[in-house]
């Protein structure tokens, strides 16, 4: 058939031998039949008798030639082609692709990872691969990226372990992409696996047809190790709050109970902490406060003991960098009566120096009262609550029935939803559905349904959940254990509001002592409306408990705290200024991407949109680039990201416009580092490796063992099954045999005398 | 049933039906306000005119809708107690003498929050000042002008602190202690409202024009100070 296709002039590269085939039609066989059945007649009507006598011979012979030229004609008609399907030979292709991340520099028995791969290709790893395959493999090295490495660059063993990422998923593909057609014969990926970063290479390398072999430098658990690592350090402390730093020290050969960390603000002791490692662990905590007394930047290092011979020391010391800003915290309360609770909050919010409160309180009909910063002005007939209510962060609402929220309720719930407004409901003597709440919006955003509210005069003490809670304002004491152990030991309330259950998404942030049917009813509660958050505190009255305890002094007592703490939280701080720079992170690393926010504001404390943003980022080679940043759906936020090339501080300085007039300007700094990420489990991780080789049909070995890798290559040839489409109409000889066709039928019938 | 049981029976019954009504009625109550008066040393009467405050606290809870406990409390400086109430009040004829724990006390107490109304019955002026000056040596007692807030609060008083007692034919004056921004101490002089919150009948010269005006005036003060 093959050669046939061929006489017929028809392309059948690269099939060389044809293993099946199918023959379709575009019009479809009922196509054909139909052409068929409307030429044969017509060929009848046009060739109709002449009368004269033929032989049966020649009638015959005549026939065929017309029927075999209509139905020849009515085929091609109908667009013929025939879809073959043939092996072809590949050319056969081998890549190896060598770890170029920073964990390759770990030394064991004073050579390092990267350097055990260079006595494999010394003693002749890759001319031995050439010899059992006949080809010369394709070299790659991979880290941050995968680069192809030249035959050349290979014999001088031209790698350097500076990467700072392990993606071994994302190399596979990347390879596999490089290496185009052929047989890939397999990929031999020399790597300590360290620290494995992207996909789960498990799950990437599950649909590969290729074995993918694994060599590891360096004997697991050669040395001992410990890690510190700090979760997110934080950038941004508020003056006169503190900040808490979380972090894990983890161990690796070394039996011991507890590490101490030793942390030096720019460069002078400034606290130690402890991580205590229960029996049979690997991994513990620790954590710290730091006060925010002074504006400014500082400069943070955490440093554990070096031990002797141990697998690297790059991870034994880490740091951050904490900018301590004046916070902007304003405060609005509305009350539909007088009452101490809210006089208790005003009094525990203004021990912080950068709150400020605007209370509105309705003395009676047509008379109102207004207190800024605690200082009462003269009563008004009515409230002005919506200029107040433009520059609030907070809204606290106690006994403030519907009616006087309606006119502002539309912006306090886009607010709230926009995230640049916390609710905070203070439980009062009328309950949410005297005070009108029932089936408005602003019900909506609460964590219960106001019509199952029902009264219970039941005293009842704090009790805070037995998780360790996620939310800082929650936790006075350090310790969690003495965390859940204080708040129990905070005043009693005098009774509680119970409800029939919580609305979904909401969570419970403080318990009571007092039970309904079986659960403990929730003291403090909170739900998400939006971007926003919603705090309802069902039980009171937190004046008697607070007021023992408003702060002396500089000192804060709890219960003031948490409650100037919680509407810290609810407000989403932000730092107060018309331009501020917002940093997920005071930390960053070499080559890493680096979001940065910059919030900005009008003379009114309103956030400003349509604005001309620009960031300029100065390093400490006083390299400097400038950005542009974009707006965000957030109103009056604008963002952008630099990736840094070198290590070091570096300063950001934001600048804002407005038709081009300078709203303000403003500073930051970040400190950029090499990733440690590559040090923080140092050891080599071998089983994923024989896992991910094993899962690909490969083979997994130490360097020493890395010949039996060469010995599991099949070198055949291989062969790819390929189909190819031809459009039988595409002859030379078929549109001459046609042609010839109603030739030989005229021939005929002149030669008998026909006409 | 006899006709006895029949009464027990029927009262048991009403009784149970008006705990069901009080249950059902149930709302919350837990932020009532009490004004204790102080209990002070020297030998003054600090217990006069026991009506004022539960007076005054019944008009707060009905005017203001402020939850009130309208009991006559008093209170020792001394007492831990003291600082469950967020507002004190000081009254008498006579001498009065802290001692230097209570003067600690009250320092503390006035720093954190807490309020002092002095209402000078008559003939304290001299020793409530010299007990002042022993809490904040640094600080004296400004002359409240009649357009202070206080006078514009739940009610009017364009001339200021109104006289509702006659004792030496001097003008009526409010002296307010400031400090920190806050202000601490009220001392009502040569006014007497205290005098004007009793009950009907007690002061038979104080009409009820003139009680109305001490009410008022108390109403707007005990605003004042809960909104500070």
């Amino acid at each position: 058939m093959y050669s046939l296709l061929r006489l017929f002039g028809y392309n059948l590269s690269p099939i060389r031998d044809i293993e099946s085939s199918a023959l379709a039609l575009a019009w479809g066989w009922a196509g054909l039949i139909l052409l068929l059945l409307a030429m044969v007649p017509l060929s009848w009507w046009v060739y109709r008798c002449e009368g004269k006598n033929i032989s049966d011979r020649m009638r015959r012979q005549l026939l065929a030639v017309r029927v075999v030229w209509v139905i020849l004609l009515a085929f091609l008609m109908c667009g013929p082609v025939l879809v073959v399907s043939g092996l072809v030979p590949q050319r056969n292709r081998l890549a190896v692709i060598v770890d170029t991340s920073r964990s390759m520099s770990i030394k064991h028995k004073d050579l390092s990872r990267l350097d055990q791969v260079k006595t494999l290709f010394d003693g002749g790893f890759i001319s031995q691969l050439e010899s059992k395959t006949g080809i010369y493999p394709e070299v790659f090295s991979f880290a941050d990226n995968v680069s192809p490495v030249s035959r050349q660059e290979v014999e001088q063993f031209n790698f350097s372990p500076e990467g700072n990422q392990t993606d071994i998923s994302n190399a596979v593909r990347n390879v596999v992409g490089n290496l185009g057609e052929g047989s890939l014969l397999g990929i031999i990926m020399i790597s300590d696996g360290v620290s494995t970063t992207g996909d789960n290479p498990a799950m990437a390398l599950a649909n590969m047809r290729t074995p993918v072999h694994f060599i590891a430098p360096g004997q697991e658990g050669e040395s001992a190790d410990m890690a510190l690592h700090l979760t997110r350090p934080p950038a941004q402390g508020y003056l006169n709050s503190s900040v808490r730093v979380r972090g894990e020290v983890s161990l690796h050969r070394v039996a011991t109970s507890s590490i101490p960390v030793t942390v030096l603000r720019n460069g002078e002791f400034f606290t130690s902490a402890t991580a205590d490692f229960a029996s049979g662990t690997e991994k513990a905590g620790f954590a710290f406060n730091i006060p925010c007394e002074e504006e400014g930047s500082f400069r943070f290092e955490l440093a554990i003991p070096k031990l002797e011979n141990e697998l690297t020391g790059e991870n034994n010391q880490t740091g951050f960098l904490l900018k301590v800003v004046r916070e902007r915290l304003n405060i609005m309360i509305v009350s539909g009566r007088l009452s101490w609770e809210t006089k208790f909050i005003g009094n525990a919010l203004l021990t912080d120096p950068n709150a400020r409160t605007v209370h509105w309180a309705r003395l009676r009909e047509n008379r109102w009262v207004c207190a800024r910063n605690l200082s009462p002005e003269a009563a008004v007939n009515s409230p002005n609550l919506s200029e107040d209510l433009k520059v609030a962060d907070v809204l606290i609402l106690h006994a403030a029935d519907y009616e006087m929220l309606r006119p502002a309720e539309e912006e306090i719930v886009r607010r709230i939803e926009a995230g640049t407004l916390g609710l905070l409901l203070l439980p009062s003597t009328k309950s949410f559905s005297e005070l009108g709440y029932q089936g408005t919006r602003i019900e909506n955003l609460l964590p219960v349904l106001t019509s199952s509210e029902t009264w219970r005069g039941t005293p009842g003490n704090l009790v805070l959940p037995a998780a360790e809670t996620p939310y800082n304002f929650l936790r006075l004491v350090d310790d969690p254990i003495q965390n859940v152990e204080f708040f129990a030991t905070l005043p009693k309330f005098e009774g509680i509001y119970e409800y029939a259950g919580l609305k979904p998404g909401s969570e419970v942030l403080i318990n009571s002592t007092v039970r309904s049917s079986s659960d403990m009813l929730p003291f403090m509660i909170r739900a998400r409306a939006g971007l926003g958050n919603v705090v309802l505190i069902s039980g009171g009255p937190l004046w008697p408990a607070g007021f023992r305890l408003v702060p002396t002094d500089r000192g804060f007592a709890p219960y003031s705290a948490l409650m100037v703490n919680m509407c810290k939280w609810l407000a989403n701080r932000r730092e107060d200024a018309q331009v501020s720079i917002e940093l997920a992170s005071s930390r960053g690393y070499v080559g890493q991407g680096n979001n940065v926010k910059v919030w900005v504001m009008n003379s009114k404390n309103e956030l400003q949109a349509n604005a001309q943003v620009s960031l300029t980022i100065t390093d400490e080679r006083d390299g400097s680039t400038s950005l542009t940043c974009i707006e965000t759906s957030d109103k009056g936020c604008y963002e952008t990201a630099f990736v840094p090339a070198f290590r070091g501080l570096h300063r950001l300085e934001a600048e804002a416009r407005y038709q081009g007039r300078e709203l303000g300007r403003a500073k930051s700094e970040i400190l950029i580092e090499m990733s440690t990420a590559e040090f923080d489990e140092p050891v080599v991780k071998s089983s994923l490796m024989a896992q991910l080789a094993s899962d690909t049909g490969g083979v997994f070995a130490t360097v020493d063992q890395a010949m039996k890798i060469i010995g599991a290559i099949d070198a055949e040839p291989g062969q790819k099954l390929e189909s190819k489409s031809i459009d039988l109409r595409d002859s030379w000889l078929l549109l001459i045999i046609l042609l010839l066709l109603p030739m030989v039928e005229w021939y005929l019938r002149r030669i008998r005398g026909l006409s | 049933m006899t006709s006895n049981k029949r009464m027990i029976f029927a009262m048991t019954l009403l009784a149970a039906l008006c705990l069901a009504g009080i249950s059902a009625a149930e709302a919350a109550d837990f932020d009532r306000t009490v004004i204790p008066r102080v209990k002070y040393g020297g030998g003054g009467d600090w217990y006069t005119g026991p009506t004022s405050m539960p007076n005054l606290l019944k008009q707060a809870s009905e005017r203001l809708h402020l939850p009130t406990q309208t009991e006559n409390i008093a209170v020792s400086v001394s007492d831990p107690e003291l600082f469950r109430y967020p507002m004190l009040y000081l009254t008498g004829h006579g001498q009065i003498r802290f001692s230097d724990f209570e003067i600690n006390t009250l320092l503390n107490y006035l720093d954190n929050g807490g309020f002092l109304w002095v209402n000078d019955s008559y003939g304290i002026d001299r020793f409530i000042r010299r007990e002042v000056r022993r809490i904040y040596p640094d600080r004296e007692f400004e002359l409240l002008p009649s357009d202070h807030a206080i006078f514009k609060m739940v009610y009017d008083f364009p001339e200021g602190l109104p006289k509702i007692h006659e004792h030496d034919g001097k003008p009526p004056a409010a002296y307010a202690l400031f400090d920190k921004g806050r202000m601490k101490i009220l001392y009502t002089y040569e006014s007497d409202i205290g005098d004007g919150l009793e009950d009907a009948g007690i002061h038979k010269v104080d009409t009820p024009e003139i009680r109305e005006k001490a009410m008022q005036m108390a109403l707007n003060l005990l605003a004042y100070v809960m909104m500070q």
